[in-house]
């Protein structure tokens, strides 16, 4: 079932003209004040650039690979270095208990967003006008616990499309 | 997923397979034979039981055709390519393969030998490699398949060629053409074609002094051998690459090679490699290059055709997105249908053994009934051993994207290409329109 919903999808995003390419891993970026001007991916000997009006961050957090953790406890975001709402050092991410009932602080981790999914600092000022989030790098809920990771990846995978 | 350092050795890289499987599901060889039990198996998992000192403990990595699609689709970026590559040299080092294998595979793997024998008597080489006979006794004795597509010998090679051909521009902007073995021995036109397209845009085009870019030696584990290759084009082309002059080949798995494969497998990671490896360019990439920075301007002049586009596997691997698709996309009038085909089976050398050929017939079927299914007077393929393994699947006639180029700018072309363009109502001028900045 997986594959199918991944077929359908990149089907549906090939006949409205776009164009899906795998294993093509997003490095950096080029940023003029709060605007992303370009991406770009690792290419065999050297970067790919990609150019676009607006981006959507869509990376996983820790599960998928789009949070970085270094041996300190810091959590990093991979391409932007977006700031990251994390436990701060690894004595602080886990509970005690395997099952704990509260879940572990770790997981929680993530971007804050408005509710336009713009990446905001703390004072709640954007801190890229054209990039939006969606999934787990997003602050604000604990995807294993409340068994919500395909929900929140919908939802805000939605809302981020539509704005 | 775990940012390691540039030049730890691919190995190192297991540790990031989360198990997932997905590898498996988009390998093309597992899904059609036994034989090979799949990358995740043959990679990540059985690299934990490869000691150094130790016997390997399987020989199915050496069905692993080096397709590269499980580094494309792994999650976590396993090298899983890499891997079983290097644990087919180890094989290869401590003499697990029989003579006889070990012979052919070095045969097969020696395309620039092979057209240097055979390029000053082609005629003759063409008629043996079409004789059922010694084809039967290539099979019987050494294992080749008796039918796979062997392309026939071109009887001018392409520096031949080069070096008379009447137009040769002298500018300040210039670029290297690596012409590989295949555009060399067996299909000059190609080169021709990406001569003409060049200097049409203003380039001066060099062909250095080079050889064959040594993959498919590092295919069939021969390494060392592969590696003086590589050390040999290196010395040739640094001094190129120091002046700033790019490199730009028309084979996408000879550029793949000198860009990744080479020093990856070979761990070559010296500073005139490394300049070497940046300096090299798919031709399609490069013009788009100059189209983005907007250095070059091209005027393509219409094609009405609709044609089969495959990507081969080796050309994801560049993981630049599909700039044969886009380029091509900018010719007024040209349809392309992309195959969705992961890869054509042949892998270089892989469909040419005897106890390959089915797998890679059967691993290219898909595709050859997409080709059909596309009524398409000819198909585009950027990689030789494609076009060779889908003209023999499917009959249809191939070519190079940049032999579309050259004809939506008016130039010169041969056949194919050329016959199916004079069956079309016949239509715009023949200027050459292209306007370097």
């Amino acid at each position: 079932p997986g594959m199918r919903l991944h077929q359908v999808l990149v089907n549906a995003i090939e006949r409205e003209g776009g164009r899906v390419y795998d294993g093509m891993q997003v490095e950096s970026a080029r940023l003029y004040g709060n605007h992303i001007d370009s991406i770009s991916s690792a290419a065999a000997a050297r970067l790919k650039n990609h150019r676009a009006k607006e981006y959507i961050l869509a990376t996983g957090g820790i599960l998928g690979g789009g949070f970085l953790a270094e041996y300190s406890g810091e959590i990093r975001e991979a391409v932007f270095n977006l700031p990251i709402q994390s436990p701060g050092t690894r004595l602080e991410w886990f509970e005690r208990q395997f099952l704990s009932p509260l879940g572990h602080p770790v997981f929680h981790s993530g971007i804050r967003a408005n509710p336009e999914l713009q990446p905001v600092d703390e004072d709640g000022k954007v801190i890229f006008e054209n990039l939006r989030l969606a999934g787990s790098a997003l602050d604000g809920f604990e995807a294993i616990r409340e068994r919500s990771l395909e929900g929140v990846a919908l939802v805000t995978g939605y809302t981020a499309g539509r704005r | 997923m775990i940012s390691l350092s540039e030049h730890s050795s691919p190995e190192f890289s297991l540790d990031q397979c989360i198990k997932c499987n997905i590898c498996t599901t988009g390998c093309p060889v597992s899904a059609v034979t036994d034989l090979f039990p799949g990358p995740k198996y043959e990679g990540p998992q059985a690299a934990r039981f490869r000691e150094p000192a130790q016997p390997s403990p399987d020989r199915s990595v050496d069905y692993c055709s080096g397709c590269r699609v499980c580094n494309m689709i792994c999650p976590t970026g396993v090298k899983i390519a890499e891997m079983n590559a290097r644990a087919r040299a180890v094989l290869v080092e401590q003499g697990k393969f029989p003579h006889v294998l070990r012979l052919r595979n070095n045969l097969v793997a020696r395309a620039e030998l092979l057209g240097k024998i055979a390029h000053p008597i082609a005629p003759l080489a063409n008629a043996i490699i079409r004789w059922r006979p010694a084809r039967w006794l290539a099979e019987a004795t050494l294992g080749i398949g008796q039918n796979a597509p062997f392309p026939p010998f071109a009887f001018q090679s392409f520096t031949h060629w080069y070096h008379k051909h009447p137009s040769q521009l002298q500018s300040d902007r210039k670029v290297v053409y690596f012409h590989g073995c295949s555009t060399q021995y067996y299909e000059p036109r190609i080169g021709k074609a990406a001569v003409r397209l060049l200097e049409a845009c203003g380039f001066e085009v060099i062909v250095p002094p080079q050889n064959c870019c040594g993959l498919p030696l590092l295919s069939n584990g021969e390494f060392k051998a592969a590696r003086r290759y590589h050390q040999s084009n290196v010395n040739h082309l640094v001094e190129y690459a120091r002046r700033g002059i790019p490199i730009v080949g028309t084979s996408t798995s000879c550029t793949l090679t000198l860009k990744e494969e080479a020093p990856e497998l070979l761990e070559m990671h010296d500073e005139a490699t490394e300049l070497v490896a940046q300096d090299t360019y798919d031709i399609n990439e490069y013009i788009l290059g100059l189209l983005d920075e907007g250095t070059l301007h091209l005027n393509f002049k219409p094609v009405p055709l609709a044609l089969g586009y495959h990507i081969p596997c080796q050309y994801r691997a560049h993981r630049l997105g599909k700039p044969g698709s886009e380029l091509l996309g900018l010719i007024p009038g040209l349809k392309i249908i992309e195959s969705q085909a992961a890869c054509c089976g042949i892998a270089g050398t892989y469909g040419y053994k005897k106890e390959k050929y089915d797998i890679a017939m059967q691993v290219g079927k898909p595709l050859f009934e997409f080709v059909t299914g596309t009524h398409s007077p000819l198909i585009v393929c950027d990689s030789e051993t494609c076009r060779w393994q889908i003209t023999h699947g499917t009959g249809v006639p191939t070519i190079h994207p940049v032999e579309l180029l050259a004809a939506a700018l008016g130039l010169e072309v041969d056949e194919p290409l050329d016959g199916v363009l004079e069956q079309l109502p016949s239509g715009a001028s023949d200027k050459v329109n292209c306007v370097g900045v």
